[in-house]
């Protein structure tokens, strides 16, 4: 075993798990790697370096030069999630409990408000199953599912005192939580205002529920249905309707599963152009791929069924772990959210009703280090960054979680490089009856796991304990995000031109059709009394500029055009 | 008479045009082989005067037109007073979209009659020698929008002073938009435009129409359209909140009738939910100048319509057309479509080619509205020279002008609120002249792409091909004399159109029309116009365009889905509450196992039919583009796992 007890010095407390020191680890973050021993106490790292002066009774764990890497941390899990009066297979301690087994520390989970009903209590609902049973700590996104001024008081209200700062938004799923354009307009500037960061399902809903009733009425029932229904330029014009929209009101914006290469690519083109956008692959698209919805078996292909489907190309995993190494993408999640065969064959004769959701959270780490470092498409360092930091950093809870440095949680994972093993459902921790990764053989996986300052996984065997998991509340304004924001909104103050009043004849015209019929009445002519010239060139906000100059959004630089004329109504 | 016309070329789009059957009939195929020995059939063999033209052999001095008439004398038979009608251009060098090469030309009744060397021709012609000038095919104005209604205003130029400022620059065919207000028939819309043209049009002309709303109705209507009345293109509106703009399933629907019936899907590429969200806000923060206008909509908006509407058109595997390219960012995602395969044509306009969206901010309010149009000019400078290169290059196809000026009182309208200012600008006179002196004049493309951008691919995509947009024996007379070195400049104090300012005042360009023939006829010459309101004719266009519909008909051929064929599912099935989270409740409760209860056990063998035909590879499901490699086969068992 890797474990001694060191000797006992009476005048210490036997607090032996509270105390917890790593030798000879390889300290992985996600900027350098060093070698040094870790100690903990209380759940935190007290002291990093060598030949540390630590207490007695400490539980020693002998790394013996392997990697000690911050523990990973799941931005997107749906545990027992319900779905029309049945609730997905995973609950908080069964989810939580696969996630430690897999090197995961923390989770962060969506909560699903039904449309139409309040925020607040979804969200206490949430959190009373998660503390009830979390076995490790876990933050909450909430997903916006509708759209009014409630739910606007309830965002606030969960930004400023309930610690939320990422809010998720449908553009599938039409007729029950998908949110139209204008909504997005609206929900992208109000989180813009408020700090919040973005989270998005992009899949174009309304041509998905043709496209749904177009293969059933050509008798396409099965689960193969439910990709050739959302083929995957779907979900990259929903993406690419995405970044317009945030890049419009310069909101930070955060793709939830990304499945497909068009979508990444989009992503990553929108990256270049400097749009504040982040993608999160899960351990699906990077693991697999959806030609298994044509399998003739009808509950294995059920068991795949997950919107945005996977792709049916098979070159997709190993797409998506490029643009990953490349920093392309940015976080990685699993959504993982299981239902038993029972449960998905509520759609067995209309595969629109089978409940969506794959396994993941326990295979992740494993799977991105079989992809995308043990192929050398990534470095340790950046697997620390994909896994866990840059994660905690849009959600604001850097340095805290996501690295190794005094001061940070205990949240810790020996990684063993060469450990190899066989995912299958037989010896997997989710309730599920089948793994989609069913078979795969992977390399690299966790050692011994450390959540709160306490050892959960060594050698294969698990301690958790239902119900310790803390919930880790998420401030607004992650730097991560907001840095270039903040600088963008000063640069975006717009400006009208001042010019004179226009004196010269106006046409006729009815009002039956304007642009918009709002504002066309607000400012309609006949209401407005003699203006003053100097009111008209007025500017909102921001510090003073040279008059002549008008300020434009961001990225968009335009040439002045010469000055104009006194008369301003004469031409040529 | 000019609508019986129309009705009569729309029941008989294909009859061969009638030949001349006197003793100067030429001869089918005479083009082909050019050294046909016409003389040996000629009356006129031996007489000394007979050659009207003395060739000018030296190209090089300066070029000028020479019109001149027959004396009559040896004019022997079918001369009544029809002149114009009989119209020879000698020494032109004849420029096609896919080559240049030098011939003399005959026309007569308004079709090209021979082409070729030393043509045999009556006597009473009028002759034009071209001394080595270009002659190409008139331009084709793919987009105008003349006389539009606009809140009771009408657009400055109706299809009279339009059409007359199309010939001025050497289009002679215009493609004008039927407007259908919502809530009005699409076809008393069309018959209106048409009655508005008939009566008024200098050139012959088509017409696109816009669906402005959607339901049954219309699918109707269009399919009337397009079968009886000739219209083969449809434009949607991605933007005009709570006015024209349809959502993205209206616009799959729509798109899927416009496949079924082969025409082309044309797309007005703006999202309308932002443009309209980002008026209010610019409104409210006391922005009330055109400047407003462009700020609320972003090229960014545009790019991400144009990206819609590809997606859109992709999955109905239904023909693209996108209006008005007016961004940079715009034609980047139609270049990137047409690489992955879409069937997708890009139309810059006169505008977005020929100056940018600076003026906005121009003091001068009046000058500043002139330019508002959607989408916006774009304020980037560099965009009208990116654009003249992608259309060089092919990644954008077709030009128009969307020509639809108002003039200053009319712009007026919106002088507090930038959102109620009427939209449009000229260009219907200037689209030829700009595209040679931006893309020609700087070596961007040659005279042939220049063809093929200002008037082949236009009549290619709308089936009109070859009888516009080309030079050949059967096509139309209408023609354009090209003065390659003249230059001038565009002002309001000289352009044909009725408003008060030009967009483009003040630019200087190099290229411009010596000579246009339009019908057969001369209407201008030496700078003089000679246009007849109302000799305009209506075109029909049949559907199908092969230049479109060959890969779309091959893809549909491809694209048939098949189900898998599997056994019942036999194992155990959740309850489930009835109530809630329905994706789409027709299809759910199509199938839902309650309502069938005395549904027989499934056959094996039925669950996996297709469609149409048996196909090789029957066992590979398969999308159109997207190619899925078949997973292993599955077990017997189906709710075994592991």
């Amino acid at each position: 075993s890797l474990l001694h007890s060191v000797q006992l010095h009476l005048t210490i407390p036997l607090e032996f798990s509270d105390r917890l020191l790593i030798k000879g680890g390889r300290i992985v973050n996600d900027d350098q790697s060093f070698n040094a021993d870790i100690y903990m106490e209380d759940g935190l790292i007290k002291q990093i370096g060598d030949n540390l002066i630590v207490p007695g009774g400490v539980k020693t764990i002998e790394a013996n030069g392997k990697m000690v890497i911050p523990g990973g941390i799941d931005i997107h899990t749906r545990f027992q999630k319900p779905y029309r009066g049945t609730t997905s297979l995973d609950d908080f301690a069964q989810g939580t409990k696969s996630a430690l087994a897999g090197g995961t520390t923390m989770i962060v989970d969506h909560v699903f408000p039904v449309p139409g009903s309040s925020l607040m209590e979804a969200y206490d609902q949430w959190k009373q199953w998660a503390d009830e049973k979390a076995c490790c700590d876990y933050s909450l996104h909430v997903d916006i599912t509708h759209w009014d001024d409630t739910v606007k008081q309830e965002v606030d209200h969960l930004v400023k005192e309930k610690g939320v700062n990422s809010f998720q938004v449908y553009m599938a799923y039409e007729d029950y939580c998908q949110m139209t354009n204008s909504e997005l307009y609206e929900i992208f500037t109000f989180l813009a205002e408020r700090g919040g960061i973005a989270q998005i399902h992009a899949e174009n809903g309304e041509i998905i529920s043709k496209e749904q009733s177009r293969m059933l009425q050509i008798g396409i029932t099965g689960p193969e249905g439910h990709v050739l229904s959302r083929p995957e330029e779907l979900e990259a014009e929903a993406v690419f309707r995405a970044v317009t929209i945030a890049s419009q009101t310069n909101c930070p914006l955060y793709v939830t599963r990304v499945m497909s290469k068009s979508a990444a690519d989009i992503i990553s083109q929108a990256r270049k152009k400097g749009n504040v956008v982040f993608g999160e692959p899960i351990a699906a698209s990077l693991g697999t791929d959806g030609t298994h919805y044509w399998s003739k078996n009808w509950a294995k292909a059920a068991y795949f069924v997950t919107s945005p489907p996977l792709s049916p190309d098979p070159t997709t995993p190993d797409y998506l772990n490029t643009l990953l190494a490349s920093g392309d993408l940015s976080v990685t999640g699993s959504a993982h959210c299981t239902f038993s065969v029972a449960q998905k064959a509520i759609g067995k004769d209309d595969f629109t009703q089978i409940p969506e959701g794959v396994n993941g959270v326990e295979e992740r780490m494993s799977l991105i280090w079989d992809k995308a470092v043990t192929t050398g498409k990534m470095d340790e360092n950046m697997f620390v960054a994909v896994t866990s930091t840059n994660a905690a950093k849009i959600l604001n809870l850097y340095p805290r979680k996501g690295r190794i440095a005094v001061g940070s949680d205990a949240d810790l994972v020996i990684w063993d490089t060469d450990a190899v093993r066989t995912i299958t459902a037989k010896t997997h921790q989710s309730a599920a009856e089948y793994n989609i990764f069913e078979g795969m053989e992977l390399r690299g996986a966790p050692q011994v796991v450390i959540c709160q300052g306490k050892i959960v996984l060594e050698d294969g065997n698990l301690h958790v304990t239902s119900g310790v998991g803390r919930f880790i509340p998420c401030s607004p304004y992650p730097d991560f995000a907001y840095k270039r924001i903040k600088a963008r909104k000063q640069l975006a103050v717009l400006r009208a031109v001042p010019r004179g009043m226009y004196d010269g004849p106006v046409s006729e015209f009815s009002l039956s059709r304007g642009g918009t019929p709002s504002a066309s009445a607000r400012t309609s002519p006949t209401k407005q009394p003699v203006r003053n010239l100097h009111q008209s060139g007025f500017s909102l906000a921001g510090p003073p500029t040279p008059e002549d100059l008008p300020i434009r959004p961001a990225g968009r630089r335009i040439v002045v055009p010469p000055g104009g004329r006194s008369n301003i109504t004469s031409l040529s | 008479r000019a609508s019986q016309r129309r009705r009569w070329l729309s029941r008989h789009p294909s009859r061969p045009r009638q030949k001349f059957c006197g003793v100067f009939c030429p001869v089918e195929g005479s083009s082909d082989s050019k050294t046909l020995d016409f003389d040996a059939l000629s009356v006129c063999r031996g007489r000394s005067g007979g050659r009207v033209i003395d060739r000018q052999s030296d190209i090089s001095q300066p070029r000028k037109v020479e019109i001149r008439e027959s004396s009559g004398k040896e004019a022997l038979q079918n001369l009544d007073d029809k002149r114009s009608d009989r119209l020879l251009v000698k020494g032109a060098k004849i420029v096609n979209d896919d080559q240049s090469f030098c011939a003399d030309i005959y026309m007569e009744d308004g079709v090209i009659k021979q082409i070729g060397e030393n043509l045999i021709v009556p006597g009473g012609v009028k002759t034009i020698d071209a001394h080595g000038g270009m002659l190409m095919p008139g331009g084709i104005d793919v987009h105008t929008r003349f006389q539009m209604p606009d809140r009771g205003m009408t657009s400055a130029d109706d299809f009279y002073q339009g059409s007359k400022a199309a010939l001025a620059g050497g289009t002679t065919m215009i493609i004008d938009h039927v407007v259908p207000e919502p809530g009005v028939s699409l076809i008393s819309a069309f018959e209106q435009w048409c009655e508005w043209a008939d009566s008024k049009s200098c050139c012959d002309y088509s017409l696109h129409v816009d669906i402005t709303e959607w339901h049954r109705g219309v699918a109707e209507e269009m399919e009337s359209l397009v079968k009886d009345h000739g219209v083969n293109s449809f434009l949607v509106y991605l933007a005009y909140k709570d006015v024209f703009q349809l959502s993205d399933a209206q616009v799959y629907e729509v798109f899927s009738v416009i496949r079924d019936l082969g025409a082309v899907a044309q797309v007005h590429a703006e999202n309308g939910d932002i443009v309209a969200e980002e008026q209010r806000r610019i409104l409210e923060q006391g922005i009330t100048g055109p400047e407003g206008h462009v700020l609320s909509r972003p090229e960014e908006v545009e790019a991400e319509a144009v990206n819609r509407a590809v997606t859109v058109a992709n999955q109905t595997n239904c023909p693209l057309y996108v209006t008005k390219v007016m961004s940079k960012s715009a034609a980047d995602v139609i270049a990137q479509a047409r690489k992955k395969g879409t069937v997708v044509y890009g139309e810059p306009t006169t505008a977005s080619l020929g100056t940018d969206g600076s003026h906005y901010w121009s003091k001068n309010w009046a000058k500043a509205a002139a330019y508002v149009t959607s989408p916006p000019l774009s304020p980037d400078p560099t965009t009208p020279d990116y654009l003249n290169s992608l259309l060089s290059c092919g990644d954008l196809q077709v030009t128009g002008s969307a020509h639809c000026p108002f003039n200053t009182a009319q712009r007026a309208v919106g002088k507090d609120d930038f959102t109620l200012i009427p939209e449009g600008v000229n260009g219907t006179e200037e689209r030829m002249s700009i595209i040679w002196d931006k893309s020609v004049v700087t070596g961007k493309m040659d005279e042939n792409q220049f063809v093929a951008v200002t008037s082949t691919n236009a009549a290619k995509i709308f089936n009109l091909y070859p009888r516009k947009g080309r030079i050949a024996v059967g096509s139309d007379a209408d023609l354009v004399l090209w003065d390659p070195d003249v230059t001038k400049i565009i002002s309001a104090k000289s352009h044909n159109s009725t408003v008060e300012y030009n967009i483009f005042e003040g630019l200087e360009v190099r290229g411009g029309p010596l000579v246009v023939i339009s019908q057969g006829k001369i209407v201008l010459e030496e700078g003089n116009l000679h246009v007849t309101e109302g000799s305009g004719r209506f075109v029909a266009r049949k559907p199908f365009p092969d230049y479109v519909y060959k890969r779309i008909k091959a893809r549909s051929r491809m694209a048939e889905l098949r189900g898998v064929p599997r056994g019942l599912y036999d194992g155990p099935v959740c309850e489930v509450s009835i109530t809630p989270k329905v994706m789409t409740p027709v299809s759910s409760a199509k199938t839902s196992p309650a309502k069938q209860p005395n549904q027989p056990v499934r056959n094996l063998h039925q669950s996996g039919f297709s469609l149409s035909g048996a196909q090789v590879d029957d066992n590979v499901p398969r999308r159109n583009t997207q190619r899925i490699v078949a997973p292993p086969g599955g077990r017997a068992n189906i709710t075994s796992l592991g």
